[in-house]
């Protein structure tokens, strides 16, 4: 191995024991070791230990999961820092989007990564189901993964809808009052469920605050642990589907 | 064995201590939890609303000339003024909520969102919407102005006369 010299140097530190506190396996040097240090590893241990050769092929899952992931953290990060210039009040909602797109550095940057990460995170999403449906990923013992992976759809969808308000253009005003008009043709509940959802019964600042509380904390939150449970079955489920 | 001793019953399921004190466990977790539940459900519903007023005051009847139809974009109402009185049609589509525009020539309400169209007295013409515009009573204040109410409507028959 080229590299062959740094196990000296590398060996000598993961036997320290600053080392071994925080990793507790030592030098990684059988399969054995191996398991343990990505069992034994909070962010590792989401990866598997061993993987299937056709589950690293690309064109098997073009990555669409993963990307879909990917874009919730983009979608995280952006959106806490769009948080740090926006307040969900109707007199200032508006002028503190343009000002991220005209005023602060970086913002409308920010701003275009959220907002078109949200866009790609629908159509990701969906491709992500499409190809679990077209490759039998659906079938048992998978088929509860399934269930977790449309509520995740329908959670992403939720999330575009609150988030859709938040600008508080024309666009977003009457995208919500034709939604939440809709959501009151449910039969018997719809006009609680509109009620509850707008905080009132127009669209003012009680349906901007609750959209926003929904949109930042709720979903989100909601979202992270269906996610990690997801994750989780994956693997739980005997790991990536084989080929068909 | 006396006729007292006889009489006297013995409880036919005695409940033990045990089970009293599971009761009463289980018993309190579930009402505090259910309480809790309904206390936090109940407490999503505001009981104060800051928008704007169900009644409301649109002028006096001499401002609308027989044969208008007036908009009013503050209360997305328009006011027709017809021989046979005035109406207060509300201009919110009974589809999805989009406000319908007066066409002049076409002498009817257009809808921008889905294109429905309604008649001058709020029918259904043509669209997606399967509900006639709302309208809603007017009367005269005591000013001489006339009061529309949003929470009565009244039937397309209904005119007001002053």
């Amino acid at each position: 191995m080229r590299l062959s010299f740094l196990k000296g140097p590398f060996k000598k530190i993961s036997e320290s024991g600053l080392w071994r506190s925080i990793f507790r396996t030592g030098f990684p040097d059988t399969e054995r070791k191996r398991s343990l240090f990505v069992f034994g590893n909070f962010f590792l241990h989401i990866l598997p230990v061993k993987i299937r050769k056709h589950g690293l092929k690309f064109r098997y899952t073009l990555c669409l999961g993963g990307i879909a992931f990917l874009l919730f953290l983009i979608l995280a990060i952006t959106g806490i820092l769009l948080m740090f210039y926006y307040v969900p009040d109707v007199n200032r909602a508006y002028e503190d989007m343009k000002d991220l797109e005209f005023v602060v550095s970086f913002g409308i940057l920010l701003r275009n990564l959220h907002r078109w990460s949200a866009h790609a995170m629908v159509a990701v999403a969906f491709l992500h189901m499409c190809r679990v449906f077209y490759t039998g990923s659906y079938k048992p013992p998978r088929e509860f993964n399934w269930v977790i992976g449309v509520t995740l759809l329908f959670l992403t969808m939720f999330l575009s809808f609150t988030g859709y308000l938040l600008p508080w253009d024309q666009l977003a005003y009457w995208a919500v009052t034709v939604g939440t008009t809709i959501a009151g043709f449910v039969p018997l509940a719809g006009g609680t469920i509109r009620y509850i959802l707008l905080g009132g019964n127009v669209v003012g600042q009680g349906a901007l605050l609750r959209f926003y509380s929904l949109h930042i904390i709720v979903v989100p939150l909601i979202m992270s642990i269906l996610i990690a449970v997801h994750f989780w079955r994956v693997r739980k489920d005997g790991g990536i589907s084989g080929p068909l | 064995m006396s006729q007292e001793d006889q009489n006297i019953e013995e409880p036919k399921e005695k409940i033990s201590r045990r089970k009293f004190l599971l009761w009463v466990g289980w018993g309190s977790l579930v009402t505090s939890l259910v309480g809790s539940f309904l206390g936090t459900a109940r407490f999503l519903f505001p009981n104060v609303l800051f928008e704007p007023p169900s009644s409301f005051k649109v002028g006096k009847p001499e401002d609308y000339a027989e044969g208008s139809i007036i908009f009013s974009e503050e209360h997305n109402i328009f006011i027709l003024h017809e021989k046979a009185g005035f109406r207060a049609i509300s201009a919110v589509c009974t589809h999805v909520g989009c406000i319908v525009n007066w066409n002049q020539s076409q002498n009817k309400f257009i809808c921008p969102c889905h294109g429905s169209t309604f008649s001058p007295t709020g029918e259904v013409l043509s669209g997606a919407a399967i509900g006639p515009l709302k309208s809603f009573s007017i009367e005269l204040a005591k000013d001489g102005k006339l009061l529309v109410d949003t929470r009565k409507t009244v039937k397309k028959e209904d005119y007001f006369r002053v």
